[in-house]
């Protein structure tokens, strides 16, 4: 067998034993609402750890934060530094969330919206966000398992037939499991992926340079700017890095798919414990980093950074070990697909179709709907990877800098009282305006800081302030 | 509700605890973000790794740390209460 053909036959069986994994595992309880978005509410302290750092380790890790390492070097510590500040934040806003989410029986982020200020208006403006900005994170993970398989073939397999075998795959594997199906396979994508990352991190610096010391050494004669910010871009420097490590501290509680995977715990101390153990689950990442810094040296005209991984994974180890690298990647992409899947077609049927064209819609025809949206919104995010350039991480960022903004109305509507839905509405409409308007005008970083988080600020501005200015109206609508 | 403590001195720990608890869930902001220009360096290394890497590992579990002392200090004060 040639050595493509090995390495693709290992991915292949790796995703089909994990798929029937999950569809066994899925199929063992019936299907309602509640099951398949927050699997009835009962999973214990190690099945919500492995769903929750499930998350955080996906193809953005694996392939796109090596892949900046690569090309652009130090940027891509705002990696390291904005998960351990997101379990910080998580730490207090997750826990009233849940008290939140329990007792008025939330699922989805949207409905914390609705009931939280009442308007099922509000909660179709969330959804319609959360569906947005959840397609490129979606979008990031199909266009991982394209270059997955387009390395792992010597790019015999182009990157689109690649992309259309994972659709497949991750629409059949989300629509029979729901998120109690995704749950198990996690447990076997993260010891696959721990495995991978450890001894392809390890080794590779050891074998081409004798030891981390000498790598870096050896880097820092070569290209000493790489290794400090900016790196080798022209613009992400402190400031950026600031701003981009607070906007996506701020966002990773923010995520709908976070939001669900938090309300299946039992208890808030669940993920108060959570949130204290899991930054050390990043200590993986750096190790990623190290292979990107050693591709630098090694194989320096890839002419994608994404693909540093797998290519020095390629030269370095026989095929069989691609093809359980390749698979690993693979899981670590469809597990958090299917994840992000399932938010968006929830919040699809549930908290925008359902309020705003069908108020009549039953429970489970809520969840018919949103099983079968699962292929329209893999569909929308399998072109956009087909035809989109961006990097793993730029798609991540554009998502962050979407999400990030429903932190003032989460937070505020959490802890402040005076805060007003007509405030969060406009809120949430001028930080997404703005940060819009500065990425299509090419302005990101803007006067160096991250466009996301001047949005997010302008977003704060005006939900306070608005809220601040209503009472007054409300005394005079009273009166009318 | 305990009784035989005068409120004032219960009051004047919870408030200490208060300030305990948020000094040290902003103290990672202040160590990983905030202060990036002092340690954005490649000297000294530390382990062969930059100053700047080795700075935010250690972070990582430093945070975990932050915030145990969090969870304890709050756990007391609910204890208290």
């Amino acid at each position: 067998m040639s050595a493509s053909a090995t390495a693709l036959a290992l991915i292949l069986g790796i995703v089909t034993a994990a798929t029937a994994l999950g569809i066994y595992a899925g199929s063992r309880r019936t299907m309602d609402l509640e099951q398949w978005t927050v699997g009835g509410r009962q999973f214990g302290l190690v099945l919500v750890w492995l769903l929750i750092a499930g998350e955080f380790y996906t193809t953005f890790t694996f392939l796109g934060a090596c892949g900046w390492a690569y090309s652009k070097g130090a940027p891509v510590l705002y990696v390291v530094a904005y998960q351990p500040l997101g379990c910080v934040i998580g730490f207090f806003v997750l826990p009233r969330l849940w008290e939140v989410g329990r007792r008025h029986r939330l699922q989805t982020l949207a409905d914390f919206f609705v009931v939280r200020f009442r308007s099922e208006r509000l909660g179709a403006l969330v959804a319609l966000i959360g569906v947005a900005f959840l397609i490129p994170y979606l979008q990031l993970q199909l266009t991982g398992l394209g270059i997955i398989v387009e390395v792992a073939s010597d790019h015999a397999v182009g990157r689109t037939p690649a992309m259309l075998i994972a659709f497949l795959l991750v629409a059949a594997f989300v629509s029979a499991s729901g998120i109690r199906g995704v749950a198990w396979v996690s447990v076997l994508k993260d010891a696959l992926m721990l495995v991978t990352v450890l001894v392809v991190g390890l080794t590779i610096p050891y074998l081409y340079f004798g030891g981390l010391a000498p790598m870096f050494t050896a880097l820092e004669r070569a290209n000493p700017g790489h290794l400090v910010l900016p790196g080798s871009t022209r613009d992400l420097g402190h400031a950026w890095y600031i701003t981009t490590v607070l906007l996506s501290a701020v966002g990773v509680p923010m995520w709908p798919h976070f939001f669900a995977a938090n309300l299946s715990a039992r208890s808030a101390d669940t993920l108060r414990r959570n949130a204290m153990i899991l930054p050390l689950y990043g200590i993986t990442v750096p190790l990623v980093l190290f292979v990107g810094l050693a591709a630098t040296l090694l194989l320096p005209r890839l002419g994608n950074g994404d693909l540093a991984m797998l290519a020095l994974v390629r030269r370095t180890f026989p095929p069989w070990f691609l093809g359980v690298v390749g698979g690993a990647g693979a899981l670590t992409a469809m597990v958090p697909a299917a994840i992000l899947i399932l938010s968006a077609s929830t919040l699809f049927a549930k908290n925008l179709v359902r309020p705003m064209f069908a108020p009549q819609m039953s429970d489970a025809a809520v969840a018919r709907l949103a099983r079968r949206t699962v292929f329209l919104v893999t569909g929308i995010a399998l072109l956009l990877a087909m035809h989109g350039s961006r990097t793993l991480v730029a798609l991540l960022l554009l998502g962050y800098a979407g999400i990030a903004q429903f932190f003032p109305g989460v937070v505020l509507g959490l802890f402040w009282p005076p805060i007003r839905k007509s405030a969060v509405a406009a809120g949430l409409l001028v930080g997404i305006g703005l940060t819009a308007a500065l990425m299509a005008s090419g302005h990101d970083p803007w006067h160096g800081l991250n466009a996301g988080f001047a949005g997010l600020c302008a977003n704060l501005l005006v939900t306070v302030g608005f809220s601040l200015r209503v009472p007054a109206d409300r005394a005079g609508s009273r009166a009318a | 509700m305990k009784e035989g403590r005068s409120s004032k001195s219960l009051a004047g720990s919870m408030r200490r605890r208060g300030w305990v608890t948020v000094l040290l869930a902003l103290l990672p902001f202040a160590g990983i973000c905030f202060s990036v220009p002092l340690w954005d360096r490649i000297e000294p290394r530390v382990c062969g790794l930059p100053f700047n890497f080795a700075w935010l590992i250690g972070w990582m579990v430093l945070t975990p740390i932050c915030l145990y002392g969090v969870y304890r200090s709050s756990a007391a004060s609910e204890r208290a209460r």
